[in-house]
C-alpha cells in the first residue's frame, strides 16, 4: 500500500512539476508590435483593443499585442517605409506587400518559418499537410514557408453576375419561357430573349438613361464572368489541356466581341460603359443599378433577393444571381470556372514575423498563433467567445444581450442571440486577415438548421456551379525576375488590347477575322509567348508541390 | 470722379458681372451638392445621379449624428485645432524672425542664407531621409512629428523677407538711434507695418495645418490618437477603395455598399471643411495687399 501511495505521490509530484514548468514558460509576458491593415474594421484600433477573443488568446499565452494599424489609403506606402527604413514591427501583415518574400528573408528582413513549423506549429504543419493546394500556395519554391497564413475554410464568391428578375415576370406576365426551356437564362439566346425584354421595360417606363447590361470599362471581365460561356475562364485561366492560357488572346475571345458587338449595337450594353473607368468592376453605376435602371450587373452576395427595392417609392426588384450564357452556336458546353475566391490560403494574407523578433520571441509567437489554427482557435477566432470561455462575464457580449456566449457550449454552432446582436457588431471578434483558419459558421449553423437560403450560399452555389478547374491560382509564387517580366509583358499587352477590344465592340475598329488574327499577332509581338511560358512553369511547380 | 456710362461700358459690366456670377455657381454648386447629399435619404442616395440641388427623399441629419458621435472624429478635431495654433501662432514668429534676418543688408549670411532658404524649395532629401531624421530626433508618435518640421516654410520667409525689404530703411535706423534692440524693432516697429504679410502667413499656415494628413500618416503610425480630422476623414473616405478589396484573402465586398457609409462620407466633408470655409472670408481682405506688400518691387 505504501508503494501506490508513494507511486501515487511522485506521479502527482511529477504532473504538478511539469505543469508549474509550463507555466513558467509563459512566465514572462512579452510585447509584440503588429503592422495590420484594418479597412474592414470601423473603428480597428478600438476594436482590436476591446476584443474579447484576442484577450483571451493573449492571456492564454502571456503575451501582448500592440497594434500599428496604418491609415487606409497608405498601407503600402507604410509597408514600404518601414521596409525601406528598417523600422519593421515584430509581427507584418503582408496584406500589402509587393516585395517577394524569399528576397525579404535572405535580406534578413523576416525569418523563414520552415524550421520551426514541425516543433512549433504543429497544428499548422499539420492542417497544411492535409490541404496540399493551401500548402502548395504558402510554400515558394525553395520549399520555404514565411507567413502563417489567414486560411478560407469554404471560400464563398461574394459576388458575380446577377439580374433583374422582376422585370422578366412584369414583361410576361409572369410566364417568362426561355428559349433553352430552362427556369434560368442560361444560353446566348436566353441571354437575348431576356435583354430584349428589360430594354423594352426600361423604354416603356420612359428612361432615357438606362443599361440592359453593364460590362466594365475595358470591355469584359477580366475576372471570367460572361467570358466563361464562351469558354474563356478569365484573363488567366488554365484550358482543358491544362495549359495556361491568356483570355483575351484566345480564339475564342473573337466570338465574344462578335456578340458584344452586336449587343452593343441593339442598345442591349450599356451605351456609356467605356466612359466609365473609375467604377468598381463590382459596384458599376449605382445611379442605375439603384436606380432600377440596370438589368444585368456584377453585383454582390448583399444585392440579391429584394433588398434592393424601395417600396415607398414604389420601386420593387428582384435580384438574382446569374452564370454566363453559354456559346452553343460555337460548341461550348458549360461556362468555364470564374476567378474570384476561388483559392483559400495566399502568400500575402497572414502575419510574417521579423528579424525584430528574437528566437524567444518568435518561438512564443508562433506557438501563439499554432492555437488559431486547432479547432477550438479556429471556432473562437471567428466567432468569439463561448459561455465556458467567460463571454458570459463579459460587458463586450452582455452590453448587447449575448448570456451565452458566441457559440453553443462544446459545439461550434453559432448563437441565435449572436444573430439577433450582428448589428452591434458581433462578427468582428476575429478579423480575416488574423492567421488561423477562417470559418464562416454562421452559414454552417443556418446549413445545420435548415434555416432559409442564405444570400452567401445561394450567390456561391450559383456562381460557382461550373466548378473551379481550370481557375488559374493567382497565389502562385514567382522568383523576383519572373514577377518583374510578367508584370512588364502584361501591362504592354494590356495597354495595347484594352483599348482594341473597346474600339472593336463599339464598332470604332472594324472586326474581321483579320483584324482579329493582327490584334493576336500584336499581343504575340509584346510578349505573349514568354508571358506564358513564365506562368506555364510557375504553375508547374505549383502543381508539383501540391502533389508530393 | 463721376464715371461716364458709354454702351461698351454696359456691355463689358454685364458680361463681366455674368461670367462672375457663372464662375460663382461653378464654385458654389459642388459645395451645395455636398450639402445637400449630406441630409438625403442614403438608399435615394446610392442610386442618385448628376448634381443634387434638394434633399433626396426626406432631410435626415443622421449621417451628422453618426459623425459626430464618432470619437475619433472629435478627437481629430481637438488634435488639429492644436497643431493649427501651434504651428501658426509660432510659425508666424519664427517666420517672421527668419525673415527680419535675411532681410537685414548689414547681415553679412543674409545672402547665404537666402540661398540655403531658397534651395529648400527646390531640393528636399526624400521620404526616407526625412524619416530617419525624424526618428532620430525621438519624434516617431509624438505631436512633435507634426508640430516641429512644420514650423519653418520657406516659401513664407522668403515672402516675410520682401515685406521686409519693401519697408523704408529709416524706420530701423530711427528706431534705433533712440536706442532700440533688434527685438523692439521687429516687434513693435517694423511686424506692425507688414500686417496684411504677417496675417497672410498666419491664414496660409492655419489652412495648410487644416488640411495636413500625410506627415501624420508617416509619423505617428502606433499613435492614432495624434491622429488630425484630416487623416481621420481621408481614412473614411477611402474605404471603397479596390486595392483593399482584392488584397484580402476573403474578398468580402459587402461593406462596399454600406448605405449609411456612403452618406457618412458627405457628412465628414461637410464637418471637415465648413470651419475653414467659414475663417476665410475674415482674412480675405488681408490676401491680396498682404502678398503684393511683399511681392511687388518698387
Amino acid at each position: 500500500m505504501k508503494k501506490i501511495i508513494s507511486v501515487f505521490l511522485a506521479v502527482i509530484l511529477l504532473l504538478g512539476t511539469l505543469q508549474t514548468a509550463a507555466l513558467a514558460e509563459y512566465d514572462k509576458k512579452l510585447t509584440y508590435t503588429v503592422f495590420q491593415q484594418g479597412d474592414d474594421v470601423p473603428d480597428p484600433e478600438n476594436q482590436y483593443r476591446n476584443s474579447a477573443m484576442i484577450h483571451y488568446w493573449q492571456d492564454m499565452f502571456n503575451i501582448e499585442l500592440d497594434w500599428q494599424i496604418p491609415p487606409q489609403g497608405s498601407e503600402s506606402e507604410q509597408m514600404n517605409l518601414m521596409l525601406g527604413t528598417g523600422d519593421y514591427t515584430d509581427i507584418m501583415d503582408m496584406g500589402f506587400n509587393t516585395e517577394n518574400l524569399g528576397t525579404l528573408c535572405d535580406d534578413g528582413t523576416i525569418w523563414d518559418l520552415t524550421p520551426y513549423l514541425d516543433e512549433y506549429m504543429p497544428n499548422y504543419s499539420a492542417w497544411l499537410d492535409a490541404n496540399p493546394d493551401v500548402k502548395s500556395a504558402l510554400f515558394d519554391d525553395s520549399g520555404r514557408i514565411y507567413l502563417a497564413g489567414s486560411i478560407q475554410e469554404h471560400p464563398k464568391q461574394w459576388g458575380g453576375l446577377v439580374y433583374r428578375r422582376d422585370i422578366l415576370e412584369t414583361m410576361t406576365g409572369g410566364n417568362v419561357a426561355f428559349p433553352s426551356r430552362n427556369a434560368e437564362p442560361t444560353t446566348i439566346a436566353d441571354w437575348e430573349y431576356m435583354l430584349d425584354l428589360m430594354t423594352q421595360y426600361f423604354k416603356a417606363a420612359g428612361m432615357n438613361d438606362y443599361a440592359g447590361l453593364i460590362i466594365p470599362a475595358i470591355g469584359y471581365f477580366s475576372t471570367g464572368e460572361l467570358i466563361s460561356g464562351f469558354g474563356i475562364g478569365g484573363a488567366d485561366f488554365v484550358n482543358a489541356e491544362g495549359q495556361v492560357a491568356y483570355g483575351i488572346a484566345e480564339d475564342n475571345f473573337y466570338n465574344y466581341l462578335v456578340k458584344m458587338k452586336e449587343w452593343y449595337e441593339k442598345g442591349y450594353i450599356y451605351g456609356d460603359f467605356a466612359s466609365r473607368s473609375q467604377d468598381l468592376f463590382y459596384l458599376p453605376n449605382t445611379a442605375l443599378t439603384y436606380g432600377g435602371a440596370a438589368g444585368i450587373w456584377f453585383g454582390l452576395v448583399q444585392q440579391l433577393g429584394d433588398t434592393m427595392s424601395l417600396p415607398e417609392y414604389g420601386l420593387m426588384m428582384e435580384v438574382e444571381p446569374l452564370v454566363a450564357p453559354i456559346d452553343t452556336d460555337h460548341g461550348i458546353e458549360a461556362p468555364a470556372p470564374v476567378y474570384l475566391a476561388a483559392n483559400r490560403g495566399s502568400n500575402n494574407a497572414g502575419w510574417a514575423i521579423s528579424t525584430a523578433c528574437d528566437e524567444e520571441k518568435l518561438i512564443r509567437i508562433l506557438t501563439a498563433i499554432d492555437w488559431l489554427y486547432t479547432a477550438e482557435g479556429a471556432a473562437t477566432r471567428s466567432m468569439g467567445l463561448s459561455e465556458e470561455q467567460g463571454a458570459a462575464e463579459l460587458a463586450e457580449y452582455t452590453d448587447k444581450g449575448i448570456t451565452h456566449g458566441a457559440r453553443k457550449n462544446g459545439t461550434i454552432e453559432w448563437t441565435d442571440e449572436m444573430d439577433a446582436a450582428k448589428d452591434l457588431g458581433t462578427y468582428e471578434f476575429g478579423q480575416n486577415r488574423l492567421p488561423g483558419i477562417v470559418v464562416d459558421y454562421k452559414t454552417r449553423t443556418c446549413e445545420l438548421n435548415e434555416q432559409g437560403v442564405d444570400p452567401n450560399v445561394w450567390g456561391d452555389e450559383v456562381w460557382t456551379s461550373c466548378g473551379r478547374e481550370g481557375v488559374f491560382p493567382y497565389t502562385i509564387s514567382y522568383t523576383a525576375e519572373e514577377q518583374e517580366t510578367i508584370n512588364r509583358i502584361n501591362t504592354n499587352m494590356q495597354d495595347y488590347a484594352h483599348p482594341m477590344i473597346v474600339n472593336f465592340i463599339m464598332g470604332r475598329t472594324e472586326l474581321t477575322e483579320d483584324a482579329f488574327k493582327a490584334y493576336q499577332q500584336k499581343l504575340h509581338d509584346l510578349g505573349l509567348d514568354e508571358y506564358l511560358s513564365l506562368r506555364q512553369a510557375a504553375y508547374d511547380r505549383y502543381t508539383a508541390r501540391a502533389a508530393d | 470722379m463721376i464715371e461716364r456710362t458709354t454702351k461698351s461700358r454696359v456691355v463689358f459690366c454685364v458680361f463681366n458681372y455674368g461670367l462672375l456670377i457663372v464662375f460663382g455657381f461653378l464654385c458654389v454648386i459642388p459645395l451645395w451638392h455636398v450639402l445637400m447629399a449630406s441630409v438625403s435619404d442614403p438608399r435615394l442616395l446610392m442610386g442618385s445621379a448628376g448634381i443634387i440641388f434638394a434633399p433626396l427623399g426626406r432631410a435626415t441629419l443622421d449621417g451628422y449624428g453618426i459623425v459626430l458621435s464618432n470619437s475619433a472624429v472629435l478627437l481629430g478635431y481637438g488634435n488639429t485645432l492644436l497643431y493649427v495654433v501651434a504651428n501658426a501662432a509660432a510659425g508666424t514668429l519664427l517666420t517672421a524672425i527668419a525673415g527680419f534676418l535675411v532681410s537685414r543688408k548689414n547681415f553679412r549670411l543674409a545672402k547665404p542664407l537666402t540661398a540655403f532658404i531658397m534651395f529648400t524649395m527646390i531640393f528636399n532629401g526624400g521620404l526616407i531621409p526625412t524619416y530617419m531624421v525624424i526618428r532620430g530626433l525621438g519624434f516617431i508618435n509624438t505631436r512633435w512629428a507634426i508640430i516641429v518640421p512644420a514650423l519653418m516654410n520657406a516659401y513664407y520667409v522668403i515672402v516675410m523677407k520682401s515685406a521686409f525689404e519693401q519697408l523704408p530703411a529709416a524706420y530701423e535706423e530711427s528706431a534705433k538711434l533712440d536706442g532700440a534692440g533688434s527685438a523692439r524693432i521687429l516687434f513693435q516697429i517694423l511686424l506692425p507695418l507688414i500686417k496684411p504679410t504677417v496675417v497672410v502667413v498666419f491664414m496660409f499656415a492655419v489652412i495648410g495645418q487644416w488640411n495636413s494628413w500625410y506627415p501624420a500618416s508617416i509619423y505617428l503610425p502606433r499613435a492614432r490618437e495624434k491622429w488630425p480630422l484630416q487623416l481621420i476623414m481621408r481614412s473614411l473616405l477611402i474605404q471603397n477603395d479596390v486595392s483593399k478589396l482584392l488584397t484580402t484573402s476573403s474578398g468580402d465586398a459587402n461593406h462596399v455598399i454600406n448605405m449609411t457609409g456612403n452618406l457618412v462620407k458627405y457628412c465628414v466633408t461637410v464637418v471637415g471643411t465648413l470651419p475653414i470655409l467659414i475663417a476665410y472670408p475674415f482674412a480675405q481682405r488681408y490676401f491680396v495687399t498682404g502678398i503684393t506688400l511683399g511681392g511687388v518691387k518698387g
